[in-house]
């Protein structure tokens, strides 16, 4: 092994969409074989075995629905199976649990909510969303790459932030049946109403704490139906009066549409984390010091009863 | 019940400033607050004390300026805190946040429930109650909403694209989220009477722990991306028509 070289990187997601966004890291690592663990259904197994070298396979009847504790002892038996200097997981509520379970067991770093990782003196460094997203820290990953056999650092890699890979690489399947005991019990999943599909989305008017009430969300579906986008809100408007079940924002889903359109969003911090990377923020709000204005391409000044009334009215014209 | 929250000291990072040249935190003398989410653990922990008895206490550790969240600690209602402060944990990363904190819960007595903010405010790994429940191995339930304890533990837990009831058999570490209760504030003489309580303190070297962080912070900025701040004030109705001229723009850049 030549230092910088990358033998194996491992991959482990839940979503299809997000496994090949791992893949494709992996790929930007060049590195010369990317696996995957994958634990759920046989069928969504086939789907992502298409886009890496071998996929290890746990099926959810043999091991149960999702729960940290048991699913980082599966992870970690497909790492034994393997050799992989670096675990790739999805940087998500259910990801990074098993990550940081994972990198106790293989006593190696863990680094989570990155944005971009690289190759740097035959050691990894990644920029990290750091102080609740209000800044980007740049965070070396264990002194070396290869010291030991079998232990990967793990990185959790925030969705949305790499395309997903293309790659047909059609591995063969190996499934696993890892004795782990089961000490949690699923008692229900509930899952939650389908987002708007954000991530995807060109343009999104975000509703903040001026919106004074539920109803009025109609009036801002008509402005982003002008726009050709969709509606979200930010936390409070989701967490405390539940009008949405999911929020825009750093704790929440992060976005970069081409347009974000703010409607009496104040721009508190982590929701601007959230929203940096769009290309073009405009904002209404009737205070002037809002900070969301410092962030702002364009910046309304008004009472949004009139601002989105007056630009539908426009808009239509 | 016995019950262990984790409590961090975190940057108030609503709060913080930056250098206009550098772009970095300025963080020395940068203001502090009990992390939010660890509140709210803390409150959990009182309210589950004050149905079914029992104790709670806290673990904290940090740079010397953590000892400052004891006084409010106390004030909310909890038993006892355990601290462990030294300037070298500046630098400790989650891993070994995590497992001095799995000691000092050790070192500080018999436990059923650990309990934990899901992230800090400020570091924001969301990685530490997680790896504190693989070191003590014992089950974990993350980014509770709801919890309920009995001789298990069931919580509701946001996992994304689903709530996730799951149960657990005690001891274990539950991590909890922003929406599970509204934290109390302390009352006037809670806090007056917080300030003569003494705290138990650990030292760096009753833990044989490897303190060389695996992750190194090469540097922190605030992301730079410069913005138009193009600005119509339309807070006077009669001059409305204004946000014309926004379109305009939106158009001229091919956004619209």
């Amino acid at each position: 092994m030549r230092a910088g070289e990358i033998m194996e990187v491992m991959v482990y997601s839940e979503s299809v969409k997000t496994f090949r966004e791992l893949v494709s890291v992996g790929e930007s690592l060049n590195a010369d074989r990317v696996t995957g663990v994958f634990i759920g259904e046989e069928e969504n197994a086939e789907e992502v075995r298409k886009y890496c070298d071998k996929l290890f396979f746990i099926s959810s009847e043999d091991i149960g629905d999702y729960s940290p504790s048991e699913y980082s002892e599966a992870v970690y038996s497909a790492v034994k199976s393997s050799d992989p200097q670096i675990l790739l997981v999805e940087g998500t509520a259910k990801g990074v649990p098993v990550a940081s379970m994972v990198s106790v067991l293989v006593g190696e770093p863990c680094a989570t909510e990155v944005m971009e990782l690289s190759l740097s003196e035959g050691g990894l460094l990644v920029k990290r969303a750091d102080l609740g997203g209000v800044a980007i820290s740049e965070v070396k990953v264990g002194k070396k790459l290869f010291d030991k056999i079998a232990s990967p650092k793990v990185v959790c890699i925030k969705p949305g932030f790499y395309p997903a890979s293309d790659s047909e690489r059609k591995g063969e399947m190996v499934r696993l049946k890892p004795e782990v005991k089961r000490r949690t019990e699923v008692v229900e999943i509930k899952r939650k109403e389908r987002g708007e599909g954000f991530e995807d989305a060109d343009v999104i008017v975000v509703a903040g704490r001026g919106v004074k009430k539920k109803e009025d969300l109609g009036m801002l579906e008509e402005l982003a139906k002008l726009l050709g986008g969709v509606v979200g809100v930010t936390r409070p408007l989701s967490a405390d009066l539940h009008w949405a079940p999911t929020w825009i924002g750093m704790s929440g889903i992060p976005v970069k549409p081409k347009l974000y359109v703010g409607v009496g969003v104040s721009g508190q911090i982590q929701h601007i984390a959230g929203i940096r990377n769009s290309k073009v923020i405009v904002a209404v709000n009737i205070d002037p010091n809002a900070p969301i204005f410092e962030h702002a391409d364009y910046g309304i000044i008004g009472d949004l009863y009139q601002v989105v009334p007056k630009l539908i009215e426009i808009l239509k014209e | 019940m016995e019950i262990v929250v984790c409590v961090k000291q975190s940057y108030d990072v609503q709060q913080i400033k930056f250098d206009p040249k550098t772009k970095e935190p300025i963080l020395a003398g940068a203001p502090r607050k009990m992390s939010d989410m660890d509140r709210r653990a803390l409150e959990c922990a009182l309210r589950i004390k004050e149905n079914v008895g029992g104790s709670v206490r806290t673990v904290s550790l940090g740079t010397p300026e953590t000892r400052d969240v004891v006084k409010e600690i106390y004030a909310m209602g909890a038993d006892s805190a355990y601290l462990l402060t030294d300037l070298s944990l500046a630098k400790a990363d989650p891993d070994i946040t995590a497992r001095l904190l799995a000691e000092m819960i050790k070192k500080s007595g018999d436990f059923n429930l650990i309990l934990c903010g899901s992230a800090s405010t400020d570091g924001y790994s969301w990685q530490v109650p997680a790896k504190i429940s693989k070191l003590l191995n014992i089950p974990f339930l993350p980014n509770a909403i709801s919890l309920e304890v009995d001789d298990t533990a069931v919580a509701e837990c946001d996992l994304g694209d689903a709530i996730y009831k799951l149960k657990a058999p005690l001891p274990c570490v539950v991590s909890v989220s922003l929406e599970i209760n509204e934290p109390r504030i302390p009352t006037l003489s809670a806090i007056l009477k917080a300030s003569r309580k003494q705290f138990h303190e650990f030292h760096i070297k009753d833990f044989e722990v490897d303190l060389t962080p695996e992750l190194e912070v090469v540097s922190t900025r605030m992301p730079e991306v410069s913005r138009k701040n193009f600005m119509v004030d339309v807070s006077d109705a009669s001059k409305l028509d204004e946000v014309k001229k926004v379109i305009d723009e939106l158009r001229k850049e091919n956004v619209l």
